[in-house]
């Protein structure tokens, strides 16, 4: 496909994946061939339909980050690779974008840069779980962690990571923990109870 | 399509557990007035649980009592037919065809016999469902395709493959007025859930037969297959909550936290041994072992 993807669906290059999405629904129900049945237009209709989904595909595969070799990220990669003060820039520039839920702009930056980094790894993790991708977040995150073991913000998100899949298995309150809890507790009142001199719970050798 | 997302009864209050039956009922009868009797035998809990996302704000919820063959003596409470429960039927009948369609692929030679007999009704209500919700029809067609895609090409992450799958059940949410947002997040989970839930029931007998499961991407072990898919679980599952916040209004929003805290949990652990399924009882917090 010769034309650029984003301006097929008329939306800037920055716009956020639910932009993209509300745009190309919006073609979609326009131009779709259902409307235009018996209908003289019905063959520019398909061909519109065609380039849309076309152009829908390609943004969404350059979005997934499936080694995309486009304008866009072009531009970012012959700009960005390599000088490190630049990099800090750009990561902020990532991290802003993170923040502000523009999770296709963040990873379209980020597909540009070439050589990468503990943190290029840990803002790469964090753009998949906020898309809810948490199985390659957490491949991400490991990455991270193990390239950089000093970083404080990395080892947290593993831990988190770890601290949730724990959850799957141990209660999450209630149950049988209620009730241990209540013994204990029962437990220890008796104990401080008896060293009064008083007694909570009579055992049978008390009586 | 497999019943894996339904709420934990137990933990629902009665006037809840009514409300979650008669939305199912409401779900029967919308398919069997729009789309015939036979159509309202594919009603089932996890588009039922499409329409309790869909349902917008309490005045859109209202019941009536009504009979059907399954209650023919008693009445019944019942939902009445609303744009949430149309959508949700329409749902039905798409993903029900397309999955019958699967199964004259790859399932067993006793199992293809009653499908193909069903074949031809469901082509048809899908075809009717295709021209009031075309957009829906085409979403559900193209998650569905790339997922098949993804699975031909051999896509080695899960999450991908998974999200091919979200993306139809977002699709639902196209339809919604308010906080549309979080509803296709909601529904996006839910499909991604229903996914994993299938392949792990489905583990064992994928391997012995050769076919493709998703969780083999993970491992070639049951057991951690399972430990993945309920870890993967708890994540949707605490970060569903911020997604619930917003639908503060909606009628059957502590139904929908039930389902994402406990009854999500309950359908994976009884997922497996079929012989098991019905014994197991008790609260899924409470069960330790996996």
């Amino acid at each position: 496909m010769s034309k650029d993807p984003y301006s097929v669906l008329g939306v800037s290059p920055s716009a956020s994946d639910e932009e993209i999405k509300k745009a190309y629904r919006e073609l979609a129900k326009k131009y779709h061939p259902d409307a235009y049945r018996n209908h003289p237009l019905s063959g520019l209709a398909e061909e519109k339909m065609k380039e849309i989904n076309e152009a829908y595909d390609e943004v969404q595969k350059l979005r997934a980050g499936g080694g995309s070799s486009r304008a866009g990220s072009d531009a970012y990669s012959s700009a960005y690779s390599g000088r490190s003060s630049d990099r800090n820039g750009i990561y902020r520039t990532v991290r802003m974008y993170i923040q502000s839920g523009n999770l296709g702009g963040a990873e379209q930056i980020l597909n540009g840069i070439a050589d990468r980094d503990a943190e290029w790894y840990f803002l790469m993790g964090s753009i998949l779980y906020r898309r809810g991708w948490y199985d390659d977040a957490r491949s991400n995150f490991e990455t991270a962690a193990s390239m950089d073991p000093g970083n404080a913000e990395y080892r947290t998100a593993v831990e988190r990571m770890n601290a949730v899949n724990q959850n799957a298995f141990t209660s999450t309150g209630a149950g049988g923990d209620a009730f241990c809890n209540l013994c204990q507790g029962l437990m220890c009142v008796d104990c401080l109870c008896e060293a009064c001199g008083g007694n909570l719970c009579p055992c049978i050798g008390c009586r | 399509m497999f019943g894996y997302v339904k709420p934990f009864s137990p933990d629902l209050r009665v006037r809840e557990l009514e409300g979650y039956r008669a939305i199912y009922c409401g779900l029967c009868r919308t398919l069997k007035k729009e789309y015939g009797i036979p159509a309202s035998l594919l009603v089932n809990y996890d588009m039922t649980f499409a329409a309790m996302v869909l349902t917008e704000g309490r005045e859109e919820c209202r019941f009536s009592a009504c009979r059907c063959a399954a209650s023919p003596f008693r009445k019944k409470t019942c939902a009445v037919i609303n744009d949430a429960l149309r959508v949700a039927a329409a749902g039905t009948v798409l993903t029900a065809y397309r999955k019958a369609q699967d199964d004259l692929r790859d399932e067993s030679f006793r199992k293809r016999i009653v499908t193909r007999l069903a074949v031809p009704f469901l082509k048809r209500w899908s075809r009717k469902a295709e021209k009031r919700y075309p957009e829906l029809a085409f979403e559900t067609e193209r998650a569905l395709s790339l997922y098949e895609k993804l699975e031909a090409e051999n896509c080695a992450s899960v999450d991908r493959m998974l999200d091919a799958v979200g993306m139809g059940g977002e699709a639902l949410a196209s339809y919604a007025h308010t906080a549309r947002h979080e509803r296709a997040g909601l529904l996006y989970d839910a499909a991604r859930f229903m996914t994993l839930a299938d392949a792990l029931d489905d583990f064992r007998e994928d391997e012995k037969r050769g076919r493709f499961n998703l969780l083999r991407r993970k491992t070639e072990n049951y057991d951690d297959a399972k430990t993945f898919a309920a870890g993967y679980l708890a994540m949707i599952a605490e970060n569903a909550e911020e997604k619930l916040a917003a639908l503060s209004d909606d009628p059957y929003l502590p139904i929908l936290k039930n389902v994402f805290s406990l009854g999500m949990r309950k359908s994976l652990l009884e997922t497996g041994d079929p012989r098991k399924k019905r014994r197991k009882r008790g609260y899924p917090h409470v069960e330790r072992s996996l």
